[in-house]
């Protein structure tokens, strides 16, 4: 065999051989079951035990680039949050494009617009100002945000009479894609006023992110793509994360493969100069 | 004082003000620095600004002094065309707005998915190439991603429950004891660091002086 | 299939092209996103400070015309001429970034983590997190030559951080697949209506 050829191989025939194995579950899905991680199950169960009136902050920290893993995470979580209407929402982001995700949840799911505004729900859209704009939020909604997104004064809004600082906040959801963040996060509203903390992350923070898991200060993590389909799994849906699952088995064991024969190729070439 | 002087004392003010405001809780200090913290997200608002105007100044500045080829021109000229109209969109009829949700439904949202997307392909690519166990470090690192990889997957769980099992031990255990060892590293890092530029020590902020 | 459909899929397949040859079909869609994106983050910025500062400033806040004034100092740093004037407002940034680290690094990165690993050696579990913290800990201790029991150490650490690693590589893999699955997933559902 001519390993140096097939280590020279052109790339554009790998980057096509890709598009065909993941095209083609698309078309033909086998429907391999799931099963469940604990830490997005830990994630469900929390939200599922939330008290009564319990005040949810749904944070959308991320931006357009990453809607492929988070905007399927944001949809479920929103899913389980909207369900129960004793839940008092909060949306707000700290990232330029997290309101672009408000939008697009709000035309696919539209139950909030049965809600009452401003008791069930408000909306404190984009605060710039990354570490420093969660800091001053948690430390002081009222002081930093005179208005909501839509120009209503939020003193005005019943809903914010009782959430004056991050300790009043039952439960922070944030779907998170990098700085700022679950670490930033951590540090001005979990540590500083013992905020509740689900994350939901792309799958490369979910390893970083592991030791908040651990040590409690996460009481969930939704890890990429995956704990998505899981999650849809959990609210009975059929959605567009479980008929990727297929697509992304037959990716890791291409990915696999080719690792696999190009290292017995370059050790066949290493055996062959000796 | 001279202006460098001047903003080492801003800069050491704020810091100790918010800094303490994590170990003593007085009205007067949580005042002070909530009013500073508020400063910060102002601030923030306006250096969302910066890469507008830096753009019109590289773009603008490559089109009015020819530089470069008559290519990069026009594409610099598109780049400024919808930088213009996406603006007047978004200041004029607001970014709720159904002509500002066309534009980033079509521009936006689809074109910057697939540049982040395409680290797939170079991923695919480096699988073929690159990733070689060439000592016994990259043998670990490659063989636990293999067992990441296949544990994460549906197929895994198909192929032996043990892959899923494995999968979640490597994550809870070995992986959680090095990044936890890696964020008390980095905290005490960023510690010291935030220490020196309290004590005058770190002034690179401040530009050459 | 809609005209905002077809435009996006448009611009998909030019972006995804440049894996095949750098091309200007998939210069022209870079061009046009990284123009909607400053855009985009120009017409954030403008409302917040009308909604965050100037609102507040015309409403009898008079303490907010200090970081307007910041805020314009910073916008100097866009003029190579005037870029001088911004280490004001850079000073107030960092000195807050500074102040946040101090008061929240302190407990949520430092003493909750030691904490967590303070672990009763009753399994083996326990053992390898708290021997693996600690060897990771003492890979980055480099004033002091890597011999003896600190090499050993050093070795254990560097093995646990390619374990790490390893992971991260592999959910690497799945967040680059998933983000590709999607745009296949518009491409053959949203425009093409085939799925």
């Amino acid at each position: 065999m001519n390993w140096a050829s097939i280590q020279r191989m052109d790339r554009r025939i790998i980057y096509a051989a890709l598009i065909v194995v993941l095209s083609f579950p698309l078309f033909k899905p086998v429907g391999i079951p799931l099963v469940g991680a604990e830490i997005t199950r830990k994630a469900f169960d929390f939200i599922d035990q939330l008290p009564q009136g319990a005040v949810v902050v749904f944070s959308t920290d991320t931006g357009v680039a990453s809607q492929g893993e988070q905007y399927p995470q944001a949809s479920v979580l929103f899913e389980q949050v909207t369900r129960r209407e004793d839940i008092k929402l909060i949306l707000i982001t700290f990232w330029e494009q997290g309101t672009i995700y408000f939008t697009d949840l709000q035309k696919a799911n539209p139950v909030l617009q049965t809600r009452t505004y401003g008791e069930q729900w408000v909306d404190l859209g984009y605060v710039p100002g990354a570490e420093s704009a969660m800091a001053a939020v948690g430390d002081d909604f009222h002081k930093v945000l005179t208005t909501d997104a839509r120009g209503n004064a939020i003193s005005s809004l019943p809903l914010m009479a009782d959430v004056l600082t991050a300790k009043d906040v039952d439960l922070l959801i944030t779907i998170s894609a990098g700085t700022p963040g679950v670490p930033e996060f951590q540090r001005q509203w979990n540590a500083r006023h013992g905020t509740p903390m689900v994350a939901a992350v792309l799958s490369q923070f979910a390893t970083i992110y592991m030791p908040y898991v651990n040590s409690g200060q996460l009481v969930g993590l939704l890890g990429g793509l995956r704990a998505a389909a899981e999650y849809e799994q959990y609210l009975g849906l059929a959605g567009t994360a479980g008929r990727a699952m297929d697509a992304l088995s037959l990716s890791h064991v291409m990915v696999i493969l080719f690792v696999g024969l190009a290292n017995v190729a370059h050790f066949m070439q290493r055996r062959k100069a000796q | 004082m001279k202006g460098r002087e001047l903003a080492f004392v801003i800069c050491l003010f704020v810091g100790v003000t918010v800094g303490l405001s994590g170990y003593i809780s007085t009205p007067i200090i949580n005042s002070i620095s909530s009013e500073l913290l508020s400063w910060g997200v102002v601030l923030g608002a306006f250096a969302l600004t910066l890469g507008l105007l830096n753009s019109i100044r590289i773009h603008g500045g490559r089109i009015a002094r020819r530089h470069g080829t008559p290519g990069d021109r026009v594409f610099s000229a598109v780049l400024l065309g919808m930088m213009a109209i996406a603006t007047v969109v978004g200041l004029a009829k607001g970014t709720t707005s159904d002509q500002y949700q066309f534009i980033y439904k079509t521009f936006l949202t689809p074109l910057d998915g697939t540049i982040f997307a395409l680290i797939a392909f170079f991923i695919a690519s480096a699988a073929w190439r690159a990733f070689i166990a060439r000592n016994s470090d990259a043998a670990i690192l490659l063989v636990t991603a293999t067992i990441v990889m296949l544990g994460r997957a549906p197929i895994g769980e198909l192929i032996t429950r043990a892959l899923p099992e494995a999968t979640a031990w490597i994550m809870d255990i070995p992986n959680m004891a090095a990044q936890r060892g890696i964020i008390i590293g980095a905290a005490l890092g960023s510690i010291a660091l935030g220490l020196r530029i309290l004590l005058g020590i770190e002034r690179s902020y401040l530009g050459r002086g | 299939m809609t005209l905002s459909t077809t435009l996006a899929a448009i611009g998909t397949i030019l972006i995804l092209s440049f894996v095949f040859r750098d091309n200007p079909g998939y210069r022209l869609a870079e061009n046009v996103l990284v123009g909607v994106t400053c855009a985009h983050s120009f017409v954030m910025g403008v409302g917040n400070v009308q909604r965050l500062a100037l609102t507040p400033l015309l409403n009898g806040n008079y303490v907010k015309a200090i970081p307007i004034l910041l805020g314009i100092l910073l916008l100097a740093r866009a003029v190579p001429k005037f870029r001088a004037a911004s280490i004001y407002p850079m000073a107030v940034l960092v000195g807050l970034g500074v102040g946040q680290t101090l008061r929240g690094a302190v407990k949520a990165q430092f003493l909750t983590q030691i904490k967590a690993t303070m672990l009763a050696p009753t399994s083996v579990n326990n053992i390898i997190i708290v021997v693996g913290t600690m060897a990771v800990l003492l890979f980055f201790f480099f004033t002091r030559e890597r011999t003896g029991a600190l090499g050993v150490a050093s070795r254990v650490g560097r093995w646990v951080m390619m374990v790490a690693f390893g992971a991260t590589f592999g959910d690497s893999v799945m967040m680059a697949m998933s983000l590709l699955i999607a745009r296949l997933q518009f491409i053959y559902h949203d425009w093409l209506g085939l799925i």
